[in-house]
């Protein structure tokens, strides 16, 4: 085979493109890892150099054919988004892989070295003698329309009528967001704006050279047995529309697209298309037990890194769709990525994580934005490490005798219908327990925590550690998902079962110990961010209702449950704009119209209370059940 | 005749006046200036009787406030820290301060 038809200059554009991209791509991927802590590295160390790589290799390939490839999860939100997405992602892929195979098969592995080969088949692979290309000595024995080049060929037009209803479909999506369940339009900066057009152009052009191509080698590729407009009904019919004006032109369409897509890839890197290579990296780390965690670190960052500003998040988000606030993770991440995080947008935020409950890359969004705030507040206030120490001085509760401890819980006090009824159901039980915070309670930690404060709250978790180890119980029930959350996930109980009162009245009324009547009364249950999405209890407040009423599920239930705006996560928001929240929240639970609306949390019951001119009662599941 | 007052049977407390040349009232102003709900407040001091910190020291958010605007800063930076951001304040507060943040500003604006 003679070296000049396998290189044209306009395969450089292209080249030089692929060539700037593995760097980059490698230079932010180091930089990453580089940032990894020394456990995280002997986490992914232990896994690579032992047999578990074999399990966690094909997990990975599994994942990344099934998120990065197919889209699973945003077919999961809309049918039409995750088609497109599908369309474009694994289309793409089919055709690189089933052009690389055709040229293995037709001109051997030894050509291989040729990265752009590939991508330019339709202009190497040519019939002697086509005219249009600056060359074409491509020697007739192998360019035959065998029953091989007839599949392939119709692989590529299938997997090119894939990308292009792909692309139709994200023209109609730029127009009518609605059919594809996306309504708040998201707002990217110019070099997203400018790779979105990229990517829109390239696949134009490489239709035109294609189909010239296919037109000025018409008589060769009809040579096959299978008629040419069937096996490429893409390319051969639509050369055959263009062919008589274009196909002289047909190298100027090789250049265009050499250009479109070497400049695709040098702008990749910049923009939120990062996504495509870098999630196949998270996917690893994940697979190896490494994710974004307390600190920001490494795995963060490569989380950052994928995240595809797809705008999911936003319309998923409460502030901006009662509130009009835009703090959403796709305009807090890009802060973060680009060096430059917005104060305001890491702190106006009510950690609800409704955004991270449907992220499709399943960024741990609420660690990273906890993490931002912990940097923001480095040096922002007066170093005191003594600031609790008068909680040294505060009696040790005595040691008791009962198995069970209540911790009602700071929010919990300010409701105290909440603590009153929970007092009487276990006292109905027969439940022996004592209450570790009547007296004096010491805030779990947890709102220091999310303000972004955690080292601050170590104290408030040592102190509280030291009370729940001294009652000697061995379940430790709370009234607030807060407290819930900060025990199980902050806390070293040393096997001290953490249970919220809805999980114990679920266990008590299995048990037979608590007795619940039927009020018949139509309730809608409301999921408290912190005990259903953060804490994952979902099923045991829906168990104990239903036997106790006739429990109505609201549109919003369980991973889209609403936030009733007052989190404690937050400390920026004004009261009016937690007031709008809330009043949009209430709006949407009480659609249903019915006659309690029963919480598990104190915060949301409070915040639901105070809603001026609403209709309903409001309530906490244990005083539900007292009554 | 003069009369030792500091021998009489009971407690007289220290001159409480606050003095204009002397004070500094530029991180009061600054802390309403960051958080304005702080205007809103009217000393009524359901903050301070549900406190948790309250219940084991004599941290008083309301005399916070106080202090500030009486511009004795150093007992505010003194006390301040002893707070946990628990949130029951902001849950009883019938005004709607936002007392959390107005905490967090101090801390911040005294820092400076």
């Amino acid at each position: 085979m003679s070296e000049h038809y396998i290189f044209d200059p306009y395969v450089i554009p292209f080249t030089a493109g692929l060539i700037f991209i593995t760097i980059a791509v490698a230079y932010y991927w180091i930089k990453a890892l580089k940032r990894l802590e020394p456990e995280e590295i002997n986490k992914i160390k232990s896994n690579i150099l032992s047999p578990k790589i074999i399990p966690i290799f094909f997990s990975w390939l599994k994942e990344v054919f099934l998120e990065s490839l197919l889209h699973r999860k945003i077919f999961g939100r809309n049918f039409l988004l995750g088609f497109m997405h599908m369309c474009i992602a694994f289309g793409w892929f089919c055709v690189i892989i089933s052009e690389h195979i055709r040229e293995f098969i037709t001109v051997g592995l030894g050509n291989a070295i040729y990265v752009y080969f590939p991508i330019f088949l339709f202009d190497f692979l040519r019939p002697e003698g086509s005219p249009g290309s600056p060359f074409s000595s491509m020697p007739v024995e192998a360019f035959a329309i065998t029953t091989t080049a007839i599949v392939f060929i119709f692989l590529h037009d299938f997997f090119m009528t894939m990308i292009l209803t792909g692309k139709a479909l994200s023209i109609v999506k730029k127009y009518k967001p609605g059919l594809f369940g996306m309504e708040t339009k998201t707002k990217h900066n110019q070099w997203d704006q400018l790779i979105v057009m990229l990517l829109m152009l390239l696949f134009i052009p490489r239709m035109f050279a294609i189909g010239c191509a296919m037109y000025n080698g018409a008589d060769a590729y009809a040579a096959g047995s299978v008629s040419p407009a069937i096996y490429a009904f893409l390319s051969y019919n639509f050369g055959q529309l263009i062919g008589p004006f274009l196909a002289s032109y047909e190298s100027i369409f090789w250049w265009i697209y050499s250009f479109c897509i070497g400049a695709f890839f040098v702008a990749l890197p910049f923009t939120r298309y990062m996504h495509i290579p870098t999630e196949v990296l998270l996917i690893f780390l994940r697979k190896c037990g490494v994710s974004a965690g307390k600190k920001y670190t490494g795995a963060s960052e490569v989380e950052v890194l994928s995240c595809p500003r797809c705008g999911i998040c936003v319309d998923r988000c409460q502030l901006n769709t009662a509130a009009d606030i835009e703090v959403q993770p796709v305009y807090m991440l890009e802060g973060v990525r680009d060096n430059e995080p917005d104060e305001e947008k890491t702190f106006k935020c009510l950690l609800c994580e409704r955004c991270e409950s449907s992220c499709p890359v399943g960024i741990n969004i609420s660690k990273i934005r906890v993490a931002q705030r912990d940097k923001f507040n480095e040096g922002k206030f007066k170093k005191d490490t003594g600031r609790y120490d008068y909680l040294d001085d505060v009696k040790e509760s005595n040691g008791g005798t009962a198995d069970t401890a209540y911790f009602a819980g700071c929010m919990t006090h300010r409701t105290p219908g909440t603590k009153k009824a929970m007092n009487a159901l276990l006292d109905k039980a027969g439940v022996k327990y004592v209450s570790l915070d009547a007296q004096d309670s010491i805030c779990c930690g947890q709102p220091l925590i999310m303000c972004g404060m955690r080292d601050e709250a170590q104290k408030l978790i040592s102190e509280n550690t030291k009370r729940i180890k001294d009652s000697g119980a061995k379940t430790l029930v709370t009234s607030c998902p807060i407290c819930y959350n900060s025990f199980k996930k902050e806390y070293d109980l040393n096997g001290v079962e953490v249970v919220h009162h809805t999980q114990y009245l679920n266990k008590l009324a299995d048990e037979g110990k608590l007795r619940l009547d039927n009020t018949g009364k139509k309730v809608v249950f409301h999921d408290p961010c912190e005990l259903g999405r953060v804490g994952g209890v979902y099923e045991e407040p829906r168990s104990l209702l239903s036997r106790a009423a006739a429990l109505i599920e609201p549109d919003d239930a369980k991973e889209d449950g609403l936030c009733c705006g007052s989190s404690l996560a937050n400390t920026k928001l004004t009261n009016d704009e937690e007031k709008t929240v809330a009043e949009d929240a209430l709006d949407r639970l009480l659609a249903k119209k019915p006659d309690v609306l029963v919480t598990a949390c104190p915060l949301c019951k409070k915040t639901f209370e105070k809603v001026p001119g609403k209709k309903v009662r409001v309530m906490d599941i244990s005083e539900f059940l007292a009554e | 005749m003069t009369t030792d007052v500091s021998k009489w049977p009971f407690g007289v407390n220290p001159d409480n006046q606050v003095d204009f040349d002397e004070t500094d009232k530029t991180p009061a102003m600054k802390v309403k200036e960051m958080e304005p709900s702080l205007k809103l407040c009217m000393g009524c001091g359901t903050c301070t009787a549900g406190c948790t910190a309250g219940a084991f020291t004599d941290f008083n958010i309301r005399q916070m406030f106080l202090l500030l605007n009486r511009g004795r800063n150093e007992e505010v930076e003194e006390k301040i820290n002893r707070c946990m951001l628990c949130g029951k304040c902001i849950l009883g507060c019938p005004r709607g301060v936002n007392t959390r943040n107005v905490i967090l500003t101090m801390r911040e604006v005294l820092k400076k």
